[in-house]
């Protein structure tokens, strides 16, 4: 595993990001803490938004030692290297306002007992602000160090191509998806990093608001680890096809590509578990010691996966944060072994099978769920209809281990398809609805023969539509 | 039926049956508790 990095370039990348994804997640466990009046989680929020404010030093001192660095390569201009400066300077001052703020509510709270509504609501308005501010950052930083983002390639340049199965290899991806991957690969390592702290400490303090927060986390970054894996396959093909791009080699990508593989599973073992203990805790009232520890124990595991995930990831096209040579053989990994496999129709078929079957479990709960939601099973309540959530997720489960086996077969032609963009982007809001199934109060005290709250219809209403386009975008792919 | 189409429908018959064995399995393990501190 490598953590510690080893140039100030490469302790730049890693902290840098902190205050920009970082908080967004910091953000939400706040604005839960404000919603859900939790005086415990609002103290450790506001404590959390001081040490990111804190990060602001070696941020700025990482980021000037890198500038003669990053100045050698290729392509960075004085203005690119300017731009990402000056925004990152304001970026920063207003960090450190953001964090004065939340330190001295910190204190005053502690003093008198109580908070302060228009404190806690400036901490809040500062920090969406620094949001702001570190987004445009970041975006001039990542400018500076993939120059790759920049190149058109025949596919982007020449729109109305036929897709599908009737695009040939070397007709390139688009390098949206290299810059899609590049954001998106972040949220559920970092996410996995706060929704561990928050979880450590919820179990420390024996705070369940805290605790059910950092489950929802955690299911969110197993949801999110599916758009950021399939992403990473395009990528792939944006960076090697038809050409390599200068210094980036398949034998590293394909070193990626393994570690990634394992973490998308402990991400989905991750956000399964944390999710079977939040339904358990609707019905129990309490949580199981056992359970979370086991959750602990999965968390734990794919931190170290994504963090030598993203430092293999890293390598493929940051040569200032390189030490150790790269691997050479890009059929040394099990990735390129996995393909030659599933590419053979006995075990394609199988796993085909297991991916339809997923979908009627999925598309059966989401009907039973809407039945109820929509009044039409109006005489059951909502904790009966919540029982059948389990399976639902378990076809999901079943459609990430197959789907994502399935993809393998044959990367190039699922990710250049015009139908499987939009499959992925449904699977990530159906994926997310569940958890409003699973989280809302009102729905949940929805007894027989009363009338489901609105929220709820609209929800039930777009997840449906969502797991319809799923199945649709999944048959459509080899056509358009 | 060639060896080729064989191995397969065995291979999906025993896949399918695999995972509709896990998918019982878990349901019956995550409601047996649910069930005894709901009667």
């Amino acid at each position: 595993m490598h953590v510690i990095p080893e140039s100030w370039p490469h302790l730049h990348i890693l902290v840098s990001l902190f205050p920009l994804v970082g908080l967004l997640f910091v953000l939400g466990f706040y604005t839960t803490s404000i919603v859900t009046n939790n005086d415990g989680l609002k103290r450790i929020c506001l404590l959390v938004l001081v040490g990111l404010g804190v990060l602001s030093i070696p941020i700025y001192i990482s980021g000037m030692s890198s500038i003669m660095s990053v100045s050698e390569r290729a392509g960075v201009t004085e203005n690119l290297i300017n731009s990402h400066y000056n925004w990152s300077l304001y970026a920063l001052l207003i960090l450190l306002l953001s964090a004065g703020a939340a330190g001295y509510e910190w204190m005053r709270s502690g003093n008198r007992g109580r908070f302060s509504v228009n404190a806690l609501h400036l901490v809040l308005g500062l920090s969406l602000i620094t949001l702001f501010m570190m987004a445009t950052a970041g975006e001039t930083g990542w400018r500076i160090s993939h120059q790759e983002l920049a190149t058109v390639r025949a596919a982007t340049a020449a729109s109305g191509l036929p897709s599908g199965s009737d695009i040939p290899e070397g007709q390139g991806t688009p390098q949206a998806w290299s810059h899609f991957h590049i954001i998106l690969n972040h949220f559920p390592s970092i996410g996995l990093v706060i929704g561990l702290f928050f979880f450590v400490t919820a179990i420390v303090a024996d705070n369940d608001g805290m605790k059910r927060a950092s489950l929802v986390l955690f299911t969110i970054c197993g949801i999110l680890g599916v758009p950021t894996y399939v992403t990473g396959a395009s990528s792939m093909w944006a960076l090697t096809d038809p050409m390599p791009i200068q210094n980036v080699s398949q034998a590293a990508i394909n070193s990626h590509r393994d570690m990634a593989l394992w973490t998308l599973f402990g991400l989905a073992a991750t956000g399964v578990s944390a999710w079977i203990e939040l339904w358990r805790y609707r019905y129990l009232n309490r949580f199981s010691a056992r359970s979370l520890y086991v959750t602990l124990g999965f968390a734990l595991i794919t931190l170290a996966l994504i963090a030598e995930a993203g430092h293999r990831g890293g390598q493929i096209n940051h040569p200032e944060i390189r030490t150790d040579p790269l691997p050479t053989d890009p059929d040394a990994f099990l990735s390129p072994q996995i393909e030659l496999l599933i590419n053979n129709v006995q075990w394609f078929v199988p796993w085909q099978t297991i991916h339809f079957f997923g979908y009627c479990l999925i598309f059966g709960t989401v009907c039973a769920v809407v039945l109820r939601v929509f009044g039409i099973w109006k005489s059951m309540p909502f904790s009966a209809i919540h029982r059948l959530l389990p399976l639902g997720v378990m076809g999901v489960v079943m459609n990430v281990f197959s789907g994502m086996l399935m993809l393998l077969a044959d990367t190039f032609r699922y990710v250049n398809s015009n139908a499987f963009p939009p499959k992925m982007a449904f699977v990530v809001i159906g994926g997310c609805a569940v958890l409003y199934f699973s989280l809302s109060e009102k729905l949940w005290n929805t007894k027989a023969g009363e009338e489901a709250p609105m929220t709820a219809k609209w929800v039930a209403g777009i997840t449906l539509l969502a797991w319809c386009g799923v199945i649709a975008g999944g048959r459509l792919i080899p056509y358009v | 039926m060639d060896t080729t189409s064989v191995i397969i429908s065995v291979t999906t018959i025993v896949l399918s049956l695999l995972v509709l064995g896990i998918v019982f399995t878990v349901m019956r393990c995550l409601n047996k508790e649910v069930d005894k501190t709901n009667r």
